[in-house]
């Protein structure tokens, strides 16, 4: 969801792999992605659009997807509690003294 | 030159998988991706790899994404008519699913089903890839059915001589036409010559070509022209077209080489073009093509060494063109007496390029085909143990309404799972093995540049894999389906089941061990006969001995100055540390050299024999010491010494073959003989012990030795004797020889050993191989008959418990079991001889020194097929003997 929401609507499945990868730095299936975007939409945290893009080589319309409200909802929500969680914690190794 | 393209293979694997209304914009954005961004940035293969990756990655995501559409459905309810497909899809990978889990519950189970079936696999492929590049793929040149090639057939029965020039350009002259060929090319297989002009000198290998050969095979230059016609008249200027290769390494490939002059052996030349890369005719160590001139039409008739191809015109077979050749050969015979008895040979050029290893490979394809077979047998096997402890549960899946189609499909998608893993681990094998089979490049192989995997190997792996999965599948399939559901239930041991079972897995174990000894016998013949081969003596002493080669035809030196360099080589290499006698000649027995040639020999005092009846010997050069220096005996007389000169009395010495053959119960010595190629009579000085012609398998023949400083040979090798390593030679004597003249090129500086064990290099590869494949097979028949003993002292824990309690002995119980494996033994190692008889039959042409039928290896194989069969019974028996009656009784 951080990646369609930084790709600003621009993000289709290989764009968001691309994100993933570039800030994430791990490698991604594009099938993964799919999924995982079918299963956002479901829920109704991202919906999608067919539009020509008007770049691709086959001039086939392509499935952009974009925050619905619900989604950015769900995002600044994960990302208070993450930073709450966060907040006042200091990390220590255990079997250390 | 076609777009590329995404690997189809990983595209349709993943398409099938997507969901429909998915697949079409994940497939193009996926293509777009590896197309646009990926390839350009990494190239084919790294982006390919990144395309399988991202297939195999995708595919439990697109297996979710099916999934979850199924589950919308039940709300939203499809139409019936799509039901049924989608329904099949989704039971089958229910049924993929079920058999991973139910691999990975039995890991050992999973890893030896798996790692058998790569093995088979593997080894199939690899031996498959090669047989495909050079037996069965078509040539790479243009309509490649209608090229031939035309050999002179001697009075004698030798169906397969060269064509002398004059008679080739008769050939051509008269029978190139719409009614038999289209046109007709002569080349030299490769002539060593010694190129000046950029740098130091190097020696080259050369082809004396018509000009009409590049059109006959359709061959474009890379830069420049090919040879034309006119190239090849009397007052043309000389010109060269060059290898890709050797424009690369001489020229570094700069375009500006066109134009270039040279100095091929003395005689300037203008390069006028290069061909492209993947042109290696005749072969690939061609660096050069010269044109063959016409005069030589006017040269002598016997003089055969041109190798002709053809290409035949349209619609005309090669049986039409070979009568229109005869026609021309008997006009020729009318012409000229001397050529009486003299005919023609057609044959395709695919035939005559992998004729003679076709058969080789082809049994190395049967060899490896048993390997899969028993691979197949052990790992039905193992499906079939199983099965029966899986009994029940197939049981109460029927008695829950799962329709037999259903449990066989269960059972073949089972196997389908484990021979997918076990053909991608056989295509890494393979892939392995022909890296190692390529880097050991001891085996010539004509094509062998095209040996790789490519998309014929892997729809062969492919295959393969399927046949596999289907032929393992079937017998369990039909178990799984065949027991009454009724009967396991209430039967808590499965017993009635369990002894039909054990009887298929036996008869089973009985085929693998068949199989196996067929195995292992050709593979005990071939190896015998590689044995006998390396004791067959040679003729000469192989040890402590570096050998080095020179070719002296560079601009400088004439004829009369090659025997000088010789023995002024000879007197610096002779007094370095470590030589005990050094000699040269030309050409060495079993070499491979080109240059061996037999001429006819006349005889002072006899009449000359009638044309076309020849007396002949193999010629060879030598200097003094060379007898000493390969170790070749002295029979009788004495061998060439320094006071044979160019203007002494001339000299010959021959071999005990010769003297067998021409002088039977005469003394030679004092004899007077020429060879046809010279004028003057010789006298024999000396005889010497034999040797092979051109391979040890060859029997020995006579042989003619002159001495170099009478007829001097430009292409000589320096045979050094030492008294310790004679590696630590090989840099004086290069040393030595370019103290005489620095810029003398001194190439195949090697140990005559070497030079031995390379003329061996196709057997040993051919005993190595069947020899490996025997060890797999005996292998997995020991794990295939442990597997069914040891199963069966499982269940018959109770049966031997009750025997014990009776009385037997420990020692009647191990002979019980051990009586078992015997038994299977006794049955597979009787097929197992029938089978080899017919098998052997294969290998009757690649045998030296061995009969088909050879005793001791038919009866060692059986011995050892029978010893691993009781080893492979010897844990059972020792489990079966340490049973506690009493807790076999309680246990139950």
């Amino acid at each position: 969801m951080l990646a369609v929401a930084r790709l600003e609507g621009g993000a289709y499945g290989m764009s968001v792999r691309r994100e993933i990868e570039a800030r994430a730095g791990r490698s991604v299936a594009i099938g993964a992605v799919y999924s995982t975007l079918e299963r956002l939409e479901d829920k109704g945290y991202v919906q999608s659009v067919e539009r020509d893009s008007g770049t691709s080589a086959d001039g086939r319309a392509r499935r952009f997807f974009e925050l619905t409200a619900s989604g950015v909802d769900a995002l600044q929500a994960a990302s208070e509690l993450q930073s709450r969680m966060w907040s006042g914690l200091r990390l220590r190794r255990a079997g250390r003294s | 030159m076609p777009l590329p393209h995404a690997p189809r293979l990983a595209r349709a694997c993943l398409s099938a998988l997507l969901p429909a209304d998915a697949r079409s914009s994940l497939l193009a954005e996926l293509d777009h991706e590896y197309l646009t961004h990926v390839r350009p940035a990494v190239g084919r293969l790294p982006a390919h790899l990144w395309y399988w990756r991202q297939a195999l990655a995708s595919i439990p995501s697109a297996i979710a994404m099916r999934q979850r559409r199924r589950r919308k459905q039940t709300v939203n309810t499809a139409s019936p008519r799509q039901v049924v497909p989608r329904q099949w899809l989704d039971q089958s990978v229910q049924d993929v699913r079920y058999g991973l889990r139910s691999l990975r519950r039995r890991p050992g189970f999973a890893a030896a089903a798996i790692a058998t079936f790569a093995l088979g696999i593997g080894a199939n492929t690899a031996i498959f890839s090669i047989v495909d590049a050079v037996v069965l793929r078509p040539l790479p040149y243009d309509q490649p059915h209608r090229l031939i090639r035309v050999w002179s057939a001697n009075p004698r029965g030798i169906a397969r001589n060269r064509v002398s020039p004059s008679n080739f350009f008769d050939f051509r002259d008269q029978a190139t036409g719409p009614h038999a060929l289209e046109s007709l090319a002569a080349f030299t297989a490769g002539d060593a010559s010694t190129m000046r002009g950029r740098g130091e000198p190097v020696r080259i290998t050369t082809s004396m070509v018509s000009p009409t050969m590049f059109a006959l095979l359709a061959a474009k230059p890379f830069h420049g022209r090919t040879l034309g016609q006119s190239d090849a008249l009397p007052n043309a200027s000389s010109v060269v077209v060059i290898s890709h290769q050797f424009w690369q390494s001489r020229f570094g490939g700069a375009p500006m080489a066109v134009g270039t002059g040279v100095t091929l052996d003395g005689e300037a030349a203008t390069i006028v073009g290069v061909m492209p890369p993947a042109f290696d005719f005749p072969s690939r160590d061609v660096d050069m093509w010269v044109p063959l001139p016409e005069r030589l039409r006017s040269g002598q008739r016997s003089a055969n060494y041109l190798d002709v191809v053809g290409r035949l015109s349209p619609g005309v077979s090669p049986e039409t063109a070979a009568s229109v050749l005869s026609a021309v050969a008997a006009r020729i015979e009318a012409e000229h007496p001397p050529m009486k008895g003299w005919g023609v040979t057609v044959t395709t050029l695919h035939e005559s390029l992998v004729g003679a290893v076709r058969r080789p490979l082809l049994v190395l394809l049967a060899g490896v085909g048993c390997v899969l077979l028993i691979a197949c047998a052990n790992v039905t096997s193992l499906l079939l143990a199983r099965g029966i402890s899986r009994e029940r549960e197939m049981a109460v899946r029927a008695a829950l309404g799962a329709s037999r189609g259903r449990i066989a499909r269960q059972q073949f998608v089972e196997s389908a799972v484990i021979a997918s893993f076990g053909g991608l681990a056989g295509l890494g094998l393979a892939w392995v093995g022909l890296q190692v089979f390529r880097a050991s490049a001891s085996v010539e192989l004509p094509r062998a540049a095209a040996i790789g995997i490519d998309v014929r190997v892997l729809l062969a792996t492919l295959t393969l894999t399927v046949a596999a999965a289907i032929v393992t599948g079937f017998a369990p399939a039909w178990r799984a389906t065949h027991s009454t559901a009724n009967d396991s239930l209430k039967s808590g041991r499965d017993q009635a089941s369990g002894r039909s079972t054990r009887r298929s897995r036996s008869i089973l174990v009985s085929v693998e061990i068949a199989l196996t000894l067929a195995l292992v016998i050709c593979a005990g013949l071939l190896g015998r006969s590689f044995v006998r081969l390396t004791h067959v003596d040679a003729g000469f002493r192989a040890d402590s001995t570096l050998l080095a080669q020179v070719n002296l035809a560079i601009l400088k030196y004439e004829p009369e100055v090659w025997s000088s360099f010789a023995s002024r080589a000879l007197e610096a290499i002779r007094v370095l540390p470590g030589v005990t006698v050094a000699g040269a000649g030309a050409p060495l027995p079993l070499s491979g050299e080109q240059g061996l040639m037999r001429f006819g020999v006349r005889f002072e005092g006899r009449p000359d024999p009638p044309p076309g009846q020849n007396d002949r010997a193999y010629l060879r050069w030598a200097t003094p010491g060379y007898f000493r220096a390969m170790g070749i005996p002295l029979v009788e007389g004495r061998a060439f010494a320094d006071s044979d000169r160019a203007d002494s009395a001339r000299v010959a010495v021959v071999d005990r073959a010769f003297v067998e053959r021409y002088f039977p119960g005469a003394d030679p010595i004092g004899q007077r003989i020429r060879p046809t190629n010279e004028r003057e009579f010789r006298q024999i000085v000396g005889v010497v012990g034999g040797v092979r012609p051109t391979r040890l398998e060859d029997p020995p023949e006579p042989h003619l030795y002159v001495p170099q400083s009478q007829n001097p040979s430009a292409s000589l090798t320096f045979v050094i004797r030492s008294d310790g390593d004679p590696v630590r030679l090989a840099a004086p004597v290069r040393e030595a020889i370019r103290s005489i003249d620095p810029e003398q090129p001194v190439f195949n500086v090697r140990t005559l050993e070497d030079m031995v064990t390379g003329s061996v290099a196709g057997q040993r590869f051919n005993a190595r191989l069947i020899a490996l494949f025997a060890y797999v097979a005996v292998l997995l028949m020991v794990v295939g008959i442990y597997g069914l003993i040891a199963g069966w002292v499982n269940e018959s824990t109770r049966d031997l418990g009750v025997r014990l309690a009776l009385g037997a002995t420990p020692g009647e119980i191990f002979s019980f079991v051990i009586g078992r494996g015997l038994r299977l033994a006794a049955i597979g190692t009787a097929a197992g001889l029938a089978l080899a008889f017919f098998a052997t039959r294969l290998l009757s042409g690649l045998l030296y020194g061995v009969e088909p039928w050879d005793p001791v290896v038919f009866g060692g194989s059986t011995l050892l097929v029978t010893i691993a069969a009781v080893a492979a019974s010897y844990l059972p028996a020792r489990r079966a003997v340490s049973i506690d009656p009493a807790g076999a009784l309680r246990g139950e």
